[in-house]
């Protein structure tokens, strides 16, 4: 029985669903139907849930049915033992609300990491081939999720970051003057946290990462560096370009500007990996930042898994959903448009496994 | 919901931008109600529908107390809270301690620092924090009339009493650095911690990293 695990979900006006809903079983669950009838959508409400927000694409208000003015998203959890209520509703002249147990939760940010999850999705292609922007998104939430000392100093970063960047905006290249000082000072002050945190988490990772490459194969040896834009004081460096930025109007040195270099047997996967070997590293990466969630948190994420058969042949499809039957993972879902592939994967595991159709809605 | 919704739901189903409502002083009154914050036009609607059945007497106070709203109220001359008089209530009270002065954001935090009652200095509200993103510059705020009462009111201690926020940390952190050099004056700002009736357990790290940092001797706990 997995310690974190979706009973129930209900979903009203989001995306897809004008309604639907959901009993799942606590190990795999097979998402299963013609695209465009939501599947995807089912994992998106499950992200959702976990982070306040979508994975796979636009906004809250893009998450609204078509013509509708509000989504819910109602599920019943098993945690650690016991029953818990989750709801999220948004209606764009709203806030968003998430309540645990009925009581409202004040701060999202404080609901990071009690329900965790772990997409592996088509799109995370674009964590190789994208921007580091990806790339800092992805080891942010990692960190986030089990650091809340992390969470404040990034998220006071990011609002100290706009606020420089609207001044050297508004101030049409002259000089701000004195109004800097204090920006300057609380990046700094923030990314001193910040950096050495960033720095960790790669050496955390990159056992993992090691280790999963070594058993999924497509690789010999894989990497994670975390190369800081500004290595020493962040002072300097803003003051040193400080006449640059006020003429450009934004900050182009700091924290923001970190990359993670991601490489396989020595060499940038961005540049020189073929699709097959990207496939593998971002399949191993995702799974030791389940890892690492899991070590972290104490507890089994949930792991939502989007077109598997986009990363994996059948064999090997069957030897992830191996590992994954072990004691070490938790609630799994599965999407796939060819329901035998699925019903072969599961084949024999009983109680253990549940496939759900989804159908067209009667017009 | 009170019950007269149904009979409006036809209305409020419609498009509001080509609706017709029949009466021009209605659509005017909708329109000008829809102007306040937070108020939508169906709220707007709500509003006008219900002010056209209320008694007359209580709609003349309506109109007669924006009036005076907009033409009677002033900013007190010294601190620049609102106020009836050129100079408030508050800084014309003679038991007030004139050299502790307590630097807010604006009168909501004057009415909720007096709501305490452990305050007995006088007040100077900026009317706002400063914020490049909403193009709030020191300019726009009551910097210049705040340094010019530290000499001529002999201040001792100037209290910063603003929000925990990026833009509450970079006005104090202006504030602090436009001080007259050579000024003797203490400048203290408000302390951050837990709550109280708030449990440890509960607390964000960065307030209680906070409270840890800036503890306290255990006496003075004892006092109110």
């Amino acid at each position: 029985m997995s310690e974190l695990w979706l009973s129930r979900l209900e979903l009203t006006g989001f995306r897809s669903h004008e309604r639907a809903e959901f009993e799942f079983v606590s190990k795999f669950n097979g998402l299963v139907g013609d695209n465009g009838l939501g599947k995807t959508n089912v994992l998106e409400a499950i992200h959702y849930l976990s982070m306040g927000k979508p994975y796979f694409g636009g906004n809250d208000r893009q998450s609204v049915r078509e013509g509708g003015d509000f989504f819910l998203i109602k599920a019943l959890f098993s945690r650690l033992g016991r029953d818990e209520d989750l709801e999220l509703a948004y209606a764009p002249a709203e806030r968003k609300q998430m309540k645990r147990n009925g009581k409202p939760l004040d701060r999202l940010a404080d609901h990071l990491g009690v329900f965790p999850a772990v997409v592996i999705a088509p799109r995370d292609q674009e964590l190789v081939d994208g921007p580091a922007e990806e790339r800092r998104r992805f080891a942010d939430q990692v960190i986030s999720q089990s650091d809340r000392t992390y969470l404040n100093a990034l998220t006071r970063y990011q609002q100290l970051l706009k606020q420089r960047n609207a001044l050297l905006r508004s101030a049409q290249g002259r000089d701000p003057g004195e109004q800097l000082a204090f920006f300057d000072f609380g990046l700094a002050q923030a990314a001193e946290e910040l950096i050495p945190l960033r720095a960790r988490f790669c050496d955390e990772l990159r056992p993992w990462l090691e280790a999963f490459i070594d058993r999924i194969g497509g690789g010999e040896q894989a990497s994670m560096v975390y190369q800081p834009d500004v290595e020493g004081s962040i002072t300097e460096v803003l003051e040193r370009n400080r006449a640059q930025d006020v003429r450009m109007g934004y900050t182009r040195r700091g924290l923001h500007k970190d990359e993670f270099e991601w490489s396989l047997d020595g060499r940038v996967l961005r540049h020189f990996g073929s699709q097959g070997q990207q496939k593998s590293f971002l399949l191993a990466l995702k799974l030791a930042q389940y890892a690492l969630l899991r070590s972290k948190l104490e507890l089994t994420p949930l792991l939502l898994l989007d077109d598997l058969f986009d990363k994996l042949d059948a064999r090997r499809a069957g030897r992830l959903i191996e590992l994954l039957r072990t004691e070490e993972y938790g609630q799994v879902f599965v999407t796939d448009t060819h329901p035998d592939r699925i019903s072969a994967l599961f084949e024999g595991m009983g109680e253990e496994a549940r496939i759900h159709r989804l159908t067209p809605t009667p017009a | 919901m009170n019950n007269t919704r149904p009979h409006f739901a036809p209305l409020l189903r419609s498009n509001f931008a080509h609706l017709e409502y029949a009466s021009r002083i209605l659509e005017q009154a909708v329109e000008a109600l829809g102007r306040l914050p937070g108020i939508g036009r169906k709220t707007a609607l709500r509003l006008a529908l219900h002010l056209v059945r209320s008694k007359p007497e209580y709609n003349h106070q309506l109109v007669e107390a924006l009036v005076k709203l907009t033409d009677e109220i002033k900013r007190c001359r010294v601190c620049h809270n609102l106020s009836d008089t050129d100079v408030c209530a508050i800084c014309t009270q003679p038991k007030r301690d004139t050299h502790l002065l307590c630097v807010v954001e604006d009168i909501r935090d004057v009415l909720a620092i007096e709501a305490t009652g452990q305050f007995n200095g006088r007040y100077h509200v900026l009317g706002g924090l400063i914020s490049p993103m909403d193009g709030i510059g020191p300019a726009e705020l009551e910097i210049d009339s705040l340094l010019a009462r530290l000499e001529p009111e002999a201040i001792r201690e100037l209290i910063f009493a603003l929000g925990a926020t990026v833009e509450g940390d970079s006005t104090a952190f202006y504030l602090f650095r436009k001080l007259p050099p050579g000024i003797e004056i203490r400048v203290t700002a408000i302390s951050r911690g837990i709550g109280v009736g708030d449990p440890l357990e509960f607390a964000d790290e960065l307030s209680l990293g906070r409270s840890i940092v800036h503890r306290i001797p255990y006496e003075n706990t004892l006092q109110r």
